[in-house]
C-alpha cells in the first residue's frame, strides 16, 4: 500500500500561542532559522548553529512524553523545523506580558516578568547579555519540572548554556529560586490543554527554486507507512532527535531530499521495565531514558549524566545515538557490558540482534537496507554481577568522551565468573576487551586481579591519536578504569554518580580512599 | 584657570594619609576616602536587565533593515598561497545574489588559512553561502609553517618577506616601545633588564630551569564579529557593529572610504562580549568593515556580515601562546635572579610578549631580565585579549617560583611576600591566605601526597598586576536636566558587559542626590559623543570622572537657578537628600525647580583630565597606579584519570573606589572562570600537515560550562589611589591574570610533579605522573 496523504501538507505549528502554517520553506530549514527569519522573533540567538552554546535554547512542549506532556528546554539550532509539527514552541518573547516590543535601552523596568526573568535580573544573571534568552528558557523549564530537589541537578539542568563572560554563579542562584515553582499560570494552563498525544502526521514538499533542490519531509504514523516510504525513496534518511543528522545541515549544508521522522509512531516511544527486562524504544528521549534509570539502572543512568546537555538529551534519542554508530557513542558501551539484545524491523518482520554484533564497523551498522531499529531489550543485571560505568572528557558538560566504558563481573563465592568490559573510544566501533576479560575469569575479585588484568588492555586495543586524547592516554586511563572498577564498587554493587562533582569519574569522591 | 590645589585623603585601610594633588580648575574636587557617598558603591542592579532577559535587548546579529543583504566570504584553504586568478563571475548570477567582490587579487599571497578571499551579498544567507562555491580561484599552494618551534628553524619557510606594521588597538598595555629587527621568522621585543642578571645566576646557591608552555585561546565571544552597513547618500554611512571600540569602528570606516569621521554614525547598542578581539571595524584576520561596506555600495543596499563560529575561532584574534625558558636563583632563601626568555606565536601578527609578571612583580629581586619574541607562523593573526601577556607570563613566573621555593624549601607565599614591594597587594597575600586556611590546606596536601591516594587535592597563590590607564580627555560626557525633572547623560560608549551604563547613573544620581529612576543613560552610539574602546581595564576610570564633572557643572547651573527662585546667593543654597534646595528660609523641590529652566535644558559637557595620581604604588616606569591583586585556587586530581577540577578559588582585588559591588564581583567571577578555562581547557590545535584548525567550533574547543565552576569567594580591598575624580579604576584584566598560574601551582602541590603546560589536560597530568598512578611502583 502506498503512504496515503494529501499530496501536500504545510508545516502547522505554534508559536508563542500563535498558530503559524508554513509552506514556502526548506525542510531542513532550522526552528532557530525560521524563527530569527520569518517569524520576526530575534530574541533567541545563535552562538554556534551547532548544539554546542545554548544561545538558541526555546521551549517545546512535548505532549508525548512519560507522565504526560511537558516542556522540554531544546537546541533550536539543530532542529528541523519540520519536526514542530503540530507542537507548541515557546520563545523567550512570550515570558513577559509585553515580550514582543522593542522598548530601546530604557524599555522596561519588569512588570509582567515571568518569575525566572525576575530572578536573573535579581541575581545580576546577564553581563553581555547574549547567552540570557536561552539561560531564561532553560530556567523555564527547571520552573517547572517538579524533581530539581538536588544542587547537582541544577547544574545539570543549566549545563546546556555556556556563557563566555561566566556568570555561571549568579545563574545557578537564580535556577535555584525558580526550581520547580510551578506557578499556577498561562504556561501552565497552555500545559494542561494539550491532549494526550497529538502527533500529527505529514507529508510536506518543497518545491525547489532558482537553484535550490526539491526536499521532500514526511511524519508517518505507522511502521507500515515508513516502509512504504522506505520502499519508494531509496534515498530516504531517518531523523528524531535531529541532534546528530542536524549537523549534517548546519555544518556541511546538507539539503536532505527525502526525510522521515519517526516522532508520530507510538510504538517506538515505549519505556517499558517488567519482570526484570527492560525495553527501551527507539525514539525513547535520553532524558526520559535518564530518569527511567536514575534508581533502577545506574551505569545507565551515569553514562547519561554527562552526555550532552539537557537540551540534547531532551532531543537525542536512543535510536539516533545507537545508529549513527559513532566510535565514541556512550550508550553502545552500556549495552554490550549489560548483554542487550538489538531489535530491528523491516516489512518483512523483526530481527533479533545480540548488541556485540550491532556493530559492524567504523560508523556502520547490522541494518539491513528497508529496516529500521526498533527498541533495545536488556535483562537487568543479576544479583551477583558488579557494574560500573565512566566517562572519561575534559569538560562535565557537552564533551564528547575521550573513553567511555562499561565494566561488569558476575562474581560467586569471591571469584570472576563472567567479565563483560566494554569501551568506546578505544576501536572503530565500541567493543569488548576480550583479553582483560579472560584474565579475570577465574581470578578471585580483588584489587591484584583487577591490577593484573588491566594490564592486557594493550592485547585489546591499539587506540587511536586525536585532539580528544592520545593513543597513550587513552590505553592508560582504560587500564586504570579497570583497577579503578574494584574500588568503585566495593561499597555498592552498581554504584551511581556522587552528587557533587568531583574531579573523580568513579564513585566515592572521598579523597580519603587509600591504596597501601 | 589656573590649576589648584588639593589635599585628599588617600591610601587603603590602615595606610591612609594625606597627598597634595593638583588639579585643572574645572575639575571636581575628587572623592577620596573621607567621601561619604550614598549611591556609587552600593549594591544598584543592572539597568538593562530586563531588556536582556526578555530578549528586547537587540545585538548587531538582530538588527534587520529593510532591504537588507547577507555578506558570505570565501576563506583561503590554503594556510599559504599565491592567488594566480579570480573568477566571480559564475557567482554573479546566482539566485539572490546582488554584489560579489574579489577581496584579493591575482599576485596576492595569502599567508594564513582563513584569511579573505572573495565575498557576496545575497538576499539569504544560504544564497551568499553557495554562491560562494561558484567562485573560482587558482592557488599555488606555498610552503608553509604553523608551529611555533618549527617557525624559528633555520630553514623554515618565512611567513613575511618584508618587516611588517603592528597592529594595535585599545585591548593592548599602553606604553610598549618598539620591537627590534627581524631574524628569519623571530622578532624581538623590547627588553628588559635590572641588576645583572648573568652574574646573579652564578652567584645564586639554588638554580631552577625550565621550560613552560602556554597555548593558543580563542576570545570565543558567544556573540561572533559582525556588521551592517548602511550607506545614507555617497559620503556617509551608519555602520552598526558588534565592538568594544564605537569610536575606533568610525574612524577605520572613514579612513577606508574617505569619508569624514564625523559622516560615520556607528550605534553598538548591545554586544555579545569581545574580550579584546573586537576593535576597528575589522577584525584582526578579516577586513569585515571594507567587506560590507564595498558589497553595500555595490549592491546599493544595506549589508550585514555576520562571522559564524568557525571563521570567530579562525581570522578574528586570539591570544598567542608561548614558550616561556625561565631560570630563577635563590640565594640564601631569597631570590635573586629572574631570567625569562620567551618566544611566542600570534600567527601572522604580531604582540605575543608575556606581560609585565616577571619583571615587575617581585621587584625586590634585583636582577631580573625578560626577553621576549614574536615568532611568525600562518595562523590567524593574535590580538590582544583580557590583559594581553599576562596570564602566560603569570603561569610561567609563579610555577616556576613554587618550584624553586620547593628546592630551598621555603614556603611559596613567603617567598612571593618577601619580594613583593606593593604595599597592598603584600596585605592582600596576608589576609587572603588567612581566609583561605593557606597552611592548613598545605598540610593537608603533604599529608594526600604522602599517602599516595588516588585523589589528591593542592593549593597555590599567584600575583596580579595591571595598571590603570584611565585615558584622559578621550570620553566627552554630556549631562542635560530637562524641565521635566530628568537628568539625562550621554556618552558613546558601548557596554560589553561590564554594565558602565548603570554606573554612570549613579554618578549622575550622586551627584544631584536624585533617585536613579529619574536618571536615563545614552550610550551606544557615536553620536552621543566620544569615548573610550572597552579595553585595558579603562571604561569606568575614562568614563566616570568626565560624567561626574559633567554632572558637577550642570549642578553649579542649577544651583545659581536655585538661588535666583530662593533670592539667596548661590553660595548659600543647600542641597538636601532629595535634590530638594534650600536657602533664606525657603525652599525648592528638585521638580519644581525644574520647571524654572529658561528653555529646554540646562546642559554641560566635560572630559576628564589626565590621572593626577597614583596611591600607594606606581605601575612601574609610569604616573599610573599600579593595581594589585592575589588569588588562591584549590584543586582536586584524580591520579587515575589525571582529570583536574579547580575547587575553590579566592580572588582578592582592588580596584580603586567600589562603584557598584555587584558589577564589580560579576567582572572578578567572570576573570576566574575565563581563567579557570584557559587552565584546564581552551586551546586552539592547528594540523601541522595541513595548516588548519581542527577545531573551530565549541564542541571540540572548550570553555568551561557551569558544572566546572570552581566556588568563587571574592575579597575586596578598596583603595582611593587620587587617579581622577571618581576614584575608579580597572579590573576586567586584573582577574583574569592569575587565576591559570595559581591554578598550576595548586596542580604542583597535589601531585609534587609539576605540569608545565597548558591547558592542564588529564594526559599532561598521567604523563607527568608516569605510567601507573597513584600506586606504588
Ligand atoms: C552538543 C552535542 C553533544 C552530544 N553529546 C553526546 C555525548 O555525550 N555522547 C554521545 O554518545 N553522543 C553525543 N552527541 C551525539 C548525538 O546527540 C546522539 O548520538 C543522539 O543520541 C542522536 O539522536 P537523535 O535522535 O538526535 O538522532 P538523529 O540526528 O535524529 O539521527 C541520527 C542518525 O541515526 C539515524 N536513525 C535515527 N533513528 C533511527 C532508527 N530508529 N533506525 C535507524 N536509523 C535511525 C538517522 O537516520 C541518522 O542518521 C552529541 C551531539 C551534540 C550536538
Ligand atoms: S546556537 Fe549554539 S547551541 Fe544552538
Ligand atoms: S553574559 Fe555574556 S555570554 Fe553570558
Amino acid at each position: 500500500m502506498r503512504y496515503a496523504g494529501p499530496d501536500m501538507d504545510a508545516v502547522l505549528l505554534h508559536v508563542n500561542g500563535e498558530a503559524r502554517e508554513v509552506l514556502d520553506v526548506s525542510p531542513t530549514t532550522t526552528l532557530l532559522e525560521y524563527l530569527r527569519g520569518p517569524a520576526g522573533l530575534s530574541g533567541t540567538k545563535e552562538g554556534c548553529a551547532e548544539g554546542d552554546c545554548g544561545a538558541c535554547t526555546v521551549v517545546v512542549i512535548d505532549p508525548d512524553a512519560p507522565g504526560g506532556p511537558r516542556f522540554r528546554a531544546v537546541n533550536s539550532c539543530l532542529l528541523l523545523l519540520p519536526l514542530l509539527h503540530g507542537k507548541h514552541v515557546l520563545t523567550v518573547e512570550a515570558l513577559s506580558q509585553h515580550g514582543g516590543q522593542h522598548g530601546g535601552q530604557h524599555g522596561g523596568d519588569g512588570p509582567g516578568h515571568h518569575p525566572v526573568q525576575q530572578a536573573l535580573v535579581a541575581a545580576l544573571g546577564s553581563q553581555c547579555g547574549y547567552c540570557t534568552p536561552g539561560v531564561i528558557m532553560s530556567m523555564f523549564e527547571a520552573c517547572y519540572r517538579g524533581d530539581l530537589d538536588a544542587p547537582w541537578k541544577l547544574d545539570d539542568q543549566m549545563c546546556g548554556n555556556l556563557c563566555r563572560c561566566t556568570g555561571y554563579r549568579p545563574i545557578r542562584e537564580a535556577t535555584q529560586q525558580i526550581a520547580g515553582l510551578r506557578p499556577d499560570d498561562r504556561f501552565g494552563a497552555a500545559l494542561a490543554e494539550v491532549g494526550p498525544s497529538t502527533s500529527a502526521t505529514l507529508r510536506y514538499a518543497f518545491e525547489g527554486r532558482g537553484g535550490t533542490p526539491s526536499q521532500s519531509f514526511w511524519i508517518p504514523g505507522t511502521l507500515s507507512e515508513l516502509w512504504d516510504l522506505m520502499d519508494a525513496h531509496p534515498e530516504l534518511r531517518l531523523v528524531v532527535g535531529a541532534t546528530d543528522l542536524g549537523l549534517d545541515v548546519t555544518k556541511k549544508g546538507e539539503r536532505f531530499p527525502a526525510l522521515a521522522s519517526l516522532q508520530a509512531i507510538a510504538e517506538l516511544r515505549r519505556l517499558e521495565h517488567a519482570d526484570g527486562r527492560w525495553s527501551i524504544g527507539a525514539t525513547v528521549r535520553l532524558a526520559d531514558l535518564e530518569d527511567a534509570t536514575a534508581q533502577a539502572l545506574p551505569p545507565m543512568a551515569r553514562m547519561l549524566r554527562f552526555f550532552g546537555s539537557r537540551q540534547i538529551k531532551n532531543s537525542a534519542t536512543v535510536g539516533g545515538n545507537l545508529c549513527n554508530a559513532s566510535p565514541i557513542g556512550d550508550l553502545a558501551p552500556v549495552l554490550l557490558a549489560l548483554d542487550a539484545t538489538m531489535v530491528v524491523a523491516g516489512r518483512s518482520g523483526e530481527r533479533r540482534v545480540p548488541a556485540g554484533e550491532f556493530f559492524v564497523s567504523y560508523r556502520s551498522t547490522a541494518l539491513r537496507p528497508g529496516e529500521l531499529f526498533v527498541r533495545v531489550e536488556l535483562p537487568d543485571p543479576p544479583a551477583n554481577a558488579r557494574v560500573v560505568a565512566y566517562k572519561v572528557s575534559k569538560r562535565r558538560e557537552m564533551d564528547i568522551s575521550a573513553v567511555a566504558a562499561a565494566l561488569r563481573v558476575d562474581v560467586d563465592g569471591g571469584v570472576v565468573t563472567a567479565a563483560r568490559l566494554a569501551f568506546g573510544g578505544m576501536a572503530a566501533t565500541p567493543a569488548r576487551a576480550r583479553a582483560v576479560e579472560a584474565a579475570l575469569v577465574g581470578q578471585p575479585w580483588s584489587q591484584a586481579s583487577c591490577d593484573a588484568a588491566a594490564e592486557r588492555i594493550g592485547d585489546d586495543f591499539t587506540p587511536m591519536s586525536d585532539h580528544r586524547g592520545s593513543a597513550w592516554y587513552r590505553a592508560t586511563v582504560a587500564g586504570n578504569l579497570v583497577r579503578a572498577m574494584f574500588d568503585d564498587t566495593s561499597q555498592c554493587a552498581m554504584p551511581g554518580l556522587p552528587d557533587r562533582p568531583t574531579s573523580m569519574v568513579g564513585t566515592a569522591g572521598s579523597s580519603s580512599v587509600h591504596h597501601p | 584657570m589656573a590649576d589648584r590645589k588639593q589635599t585628599l585623603r588617600l591610601g587603603f585601610e590602615g595606610h591612609l594619609r594625606k597627598v597634595d594633588v593638583t588639579l585643572p580648575a574645572t575639575e571636581a574636587t575628587p572623592w577620596d576616602a573621607d567621601s561619604k557617598l550614598e549611591i556609587v558603591g552600593t549594591e544598584v542592579p543592572r539597568l538593562d536587565g530586563h531588556l536582556k532577559v526578555s530578549g528586547r535587548a537587540k545585538y548587531t546579529f538582530d538588527v534587520a533593515l529593510p532591504g537588507m543583504l547577507w555578506a558570505a566570504v570565501l576563506r583561503s584553504p590554503h594556510p599559504a598561497a599565491r592567488i594566480e586568478s579570480i573568477d566571480v563571475s559564475k557567482a554573479e548570477g546566482q539566485p539572490g545574489v546582488k554584489a560579489v567582490l574579489a577581496v584579493a587579487k591575482p599576485g596576492d599571497t595569502l599567508r594564513f588559512a582563513g584569511q579573505d578571499v572573495a565575498a557576496v551579498a545575497a538576499e539569504r544567507p544560504e544564497q551568499a553561502r553557495d554562491a560562494l562555491a561558484l567562485i573560482e580561484v587558482r592557488y599555488t599552494p606555498l610552503p608553509f609553517v604553523v608551529d611555533t618551534e618549527g617557525a624559528m628553524r633555520d630553514k623554515a619557510p618565512r611567513v613575511h618577506e618584508a618587516p611588517i606594521t603592528e597592529r594595535r588597538t585599545e585591548g593592548d598595555e599602553p606604553g610598549k616601545a618598539k620591537a627590534g629587527g627581524m631574524q628569519g621568522n623571530v622578532r624581538a621585543l623590547p627588553p628588559n633588564e635590572r641588576g645583572n642578571v648573568d652574574k646573579a645566576l652564578r652567584e645564586s646557591d639554588v638554580v631552577h630551569e625550565a621550560t613552560y608552555v602556554t597555548q593558543v585561546q580563542t576570545h570565543s565571544a558567544l556573540e561572533t564579529h559582525g556588521v551592517l552597513v548602511r550607506w545614507d547618500g555617497d559620503q556617509s554611512m551608519t555602520v552598526w557593529a558588534s565592538t568594544q571600540g564605537i569610536f575606533s569602528v568610525r574612524d577605520e570606516m572613514a579612513e577606508v572610504f574617505g569619508l569624514a569621521p564625523s559622516k560615520v554614525r556607528v550605534i553598538t547598542e548591545y554586544l555579545g562580549g569581545g574580550f579584546g578581539a573586537k576593535f576597528g571595524a575589522s577584525a584582526p584576520g578579516s577586513r569585515l568593515g571594507f567587506i560590507a561596506g564595498e558589497l553595500s555600495r555595490l549592491a546599493r543596499a544595506p549589508v550585514k556580515l555576520m562571522c559564524d563560529r568557525h571563521e570567530e575561532h579562525v581570522c578574528t584574534g586570539n591570544r598567542p601562546d608561548s614558550r616561556q625558558a625561565v631560570a630563577l636563583g635563590g640565594r640564601r632563601g631569597k631570590l635573586h635572579a629572574i631570567d625569562v626568555v620567551a618566544h611566542g606565536t600570534a600567527g601572522i601578527g604580531t604582540g605575543a610578549g608575556v606581560g609585565r609578571n616577571a619583571f615587575s612583580l617581585y621587584t625586590r629581586c634585583p636582577n631580573a631580565r625578560v626577553r621576549a619574541h614574536d615568532v611568525f607562523t600562518n595562523g590567524g593573526p593574535g590580538t590582544a585579549m583580557r590583559a594581553p601577556g599576562h596570564p602566560q607570563g603569570a603561569f610561567a613566573l609563579e610555577l616556576a617560583l613554587d618550584e624553586l621555593a620547593a628546592k630551598m624549601g621555603v614556603d611559596p607565599l613567603k617567598l612571593r611576600l618577601d619580594h613583593d614591594e606593593h604595599p597592598l597587594r603584600s596585605m592582600q597575600l596576608r589576609q587572603g591566605a588567612e581566609r583561605f586556611g593557606w597552611d592548613e590546606l598545605r598540610k593537608r596536601s603533604a599529608q594526600l601526597r604522602s599517602r599516595n591516594t588516588r585523589v589528591r587535592k593542592g593549593v597555590g597563590v599567584a600575583s596580579s598586576l595591571w595598571g590603570d590607564f584611565g585615558r584622559a580627555n578621550a570620553a566627552v560626557a554630556t549631562c542635560s536636566v530637562l524641565r521635566d525633572g530628568t537628568i539625562e547623560l550621554k556618552n558613546g560608549v558601548q557596554d560589553i558587559g561590564g554594565g558602565i551604563p548603570t554606573v554612570i547613573a549613579q554618578v549622575g544620581a550622586e551627584v544631584f542626590a536624585r533617585p536613579l529612576s529619574t536618571i536615563r543613560v545614552r550610550y551606544g552610539d557615536s553620536d552621543y559623543g566620544p569615548s573610550v574602546g572597552s579595553g585595558g581595564s579603562t571604561t569606568t576610570s575614562s568614563v566616570t570622572p568626565a560624567v561626574r564633572n559633567a554632572c558637577e557643572q550642570a549642578r553649579v547651573a542649577l544651583q545659581e537657578l536655585a538661588a535666583k527662585q530662593l533670592k539667596v546667593p548661590a553660595g548659600e543654597v543647600r542641597w538636601d537628600g532629595d535634590g530638594t534646595a534650600h536657602g533664606g528660609g525657603g525652599s525648592i523641590t528638585f521638580g519644581q525647580l525644574c520647571k524654572k529652566i529658561d528653555g529646554e535644558a540646562i546642559v554641560a559637557t566635560a572630559t576628564r583630565p589626565a590621572t593626577y595620581g597614583h596611591e600607594p604604588m606606581a605601575f612601574p616606569g609610569s604616573k599610573f597606579y599600579q593595581i594589585a591583586g592575589a588569588q588562591f585556587a584549590e584543586v582536586e586530581v584524580d591520579t587515575w584519570t589525571g582529570v583536574v577540577r579547580a575547587t575553590r578559588v579566592l580572588a582578592v582585588h582592588d580596584c580603586g573606589r567600589v562603584m557598584n559591588p555587584l558589577t564589580l564581583r560579576s567582572q572578578i567571577n567572570g576573570g576566574v572562570i575565563q581563567g579557570t578555562s584557559y587552565a584546564l581547557m581552551e586551546e586552539r590545535v592547528l594540523d601541522g600537515d595541513l595548516g588548519r584548525m581542527l577545531n573551530p567550533n565549541l564542541e571540540s574547543y572548550k570553555i568551561l560550562g557551569a558544572r566546572d565552576v570552581p566556588e568563587i569567594e571574592v575579597m575586596l580591598t578598596e583603595v582611593h589611589t587620587g587617579a581622577n575624580n571618581t576614584g575608579a579604576v580597572g579590573i576586567g584584566e586584573p582577574a583574569t591574570v592569575p587565576t591559570a598560574a595559581a591554578i598550576a601551582c595548586a596542580v604542583y602541590d597535589a601531585l609534587g610533579v609539576p605540569v608545565r603546560s597548558l591547558p592542564i589536560t588529564p594526559a599532561k597530568v598521567l604523563e607527568a605522573l608516569g605510567m601507573i598512578p597513584g600506586r606504588p611502583a
